[in-house]
C-alpha cells in the first residue's frame, strides 16, 4: 500500500538529494584543498549516476551487493561514479582544483538541491491535499 | 557523509588558510629583522599543506574515504640565500666587508600569497554558507 502511496518518484527524489549532498561534500573538499600540492579534484559524474540509478530496479539509494561469498552484507555498497580530474601539465604542484569551476558547481549544485527539495515538498503537499479530502 | 562532516572539511580549509595568512604576516613583519634567537637574519617561513582523509573507517562509505581535509603539517624555513646589503654602520654587519645579511623575504611575493590566502578563505566561507543553506532547506521538507 505504502509502495503505491510513496511511488518510485519519492525514492528517486531521495536518491537525487543524496547525490547532490555527496556532490556538495566533494566540491567543499575540493575548495578546502585548493592550495594542497598534489590534490586531485573529484566530483560525481551525474550522467553515469543517472544511468546507474535508472538501471537499479530496487530503487533504493544503496542496495547491498556482496561481491564475495565471504562478505558480510553491507560492506560492499554500490557507490556513485566519481570522476577524478587529473592535473594539467602546467600545474606546478600537481593540484587540479580550478577555483572558478568549483564555485560554479557549488552554486549550481546548491540550486538544484533546493529545486529537488521543492519538488519533494510539492509531492508531499499533493498527498496532504488528498488526505485532507481535497482541502475540506 | 553528512552536512556536519562537510562543515568540518570547510573548517579545516579555513584553519589551513588562516595559518598561511599567519606565516605571511610573520614574514612581512620580519622583513627587516637582522637578529634572531638562532642567530643570523630572519628566515622566511612556509606552511606545508597536506590533504588527509576525513574518515579511515574501512566499513564506512567509500565516498567518506575519498573526502580529504587539508591540514598544515609543518612550517618550514625557506633556504634561499639572504640578501646582502652594504651597510657598514649596522651593528650586525660583517666588520671586515661591511655587508649586512637581510632576511630572504620578498614583500611583493608575500602580498601575492596574502591575497591568494584571503581569497581561498572567502571561498571556504562561501562553501560553509552553501552547506548551511542546504541544511535549512532540508528542514523545510514536509513543512
Amino acid at each position: 500500500m505504502s509502495d503505491k502511496l510513496f511511488n518510485p518518484v519519492f525514492s528517486k527524489l531521495q536518491q537525487a538529494l543524496d547525490l547532490r549532498l555527496k556532490q556538495h561534500g566533494l566540491v567543499s573538499s575540493n575548495i578546502a584543498n585548493a592550495n594542497t600540492p598534489g590534490y586531485e579534484a573529484q566530483r560525481i559524474n551525474f550522467h553515469k549516476a543517472f544511468i546507474q540509478m535508472m538501471a537499479d530496479p530496487s530503487g533504493s539509494a544503496s542496495s547491498m551487493q556482496a561481491r564475495s561469498s565471504r562478505h558480510l552484507g553491507g560492506a560492499a555498497l554500490s557507490e556513485p561514479p566519481i570522476d577524478t580530474i587529473k592535473a594539467q601539465a602546467w600545474s606546478q604542484d600537481g593540484n587540479s582544483v580550478n577555483a572558478e569551476e568549483e564555485m560554479v558547481i557549488l552554486a549550481e549544485n546548491n540550486l538544484l538541491y533546493n529545486a529537488t527539495v521543492e519538488v519533494l515538498k510539492r509531492r508531499l503537499g499533493m498527498l496532504e491535499y488528498a488526505a485532507s479530502d481535497g482541502g475540506k | 557523509m553528512d552536512l556536519l562532516k562537510i562543515l568540518q572539511i570547510s573548517a579545516s580549509g579555513l584553519t589551513a588558510e588562516r595559518t598561511r595568512l599567519q606565516t605571511v604576516s610573520s614574514n612581512i613583519a620580519n622583513a627587516q629583522t637582522t637578529r634572531t634567537e638562532g642567530g643570523g637574519p630572519y628566515q622566511r617561513r612556509l606552511p606545508v599543506f597536506q590533504s588527509i582523509a576525513v574518515s579511515d573507517n574501512p566499513f564506512g562509505d567509500l565516498l567518506d574515504r575519498k573526502l580529504q581535509a587539508p591540514k598544515v603539517v609543518d612550517v618550514v624555513l625557506d633556504t634561499r640565500p639572504f640578501e646582502e646589503v652594504y651597510n657598514p654602520s649596522h651593528p650586525d654587519a660583517n666588520p671586515e666587508t661591511g655587508m649586512l645579511a637581510m632576511p630572504n623575504v620578498n614583500v611583493v611575493e608575500e602580498m601575492v600569497d596574502m591575497i591568494s590566502a584571503s581569497r581561498s578563505y572567502e571561498a571556504n566561507v562561501t562553501a560553509i554558507t552553501a552547506t548551511k543553506n542546504m541544511a535549512l532547506k532540508a528542514l523545510e521538507i514536509g513543512r
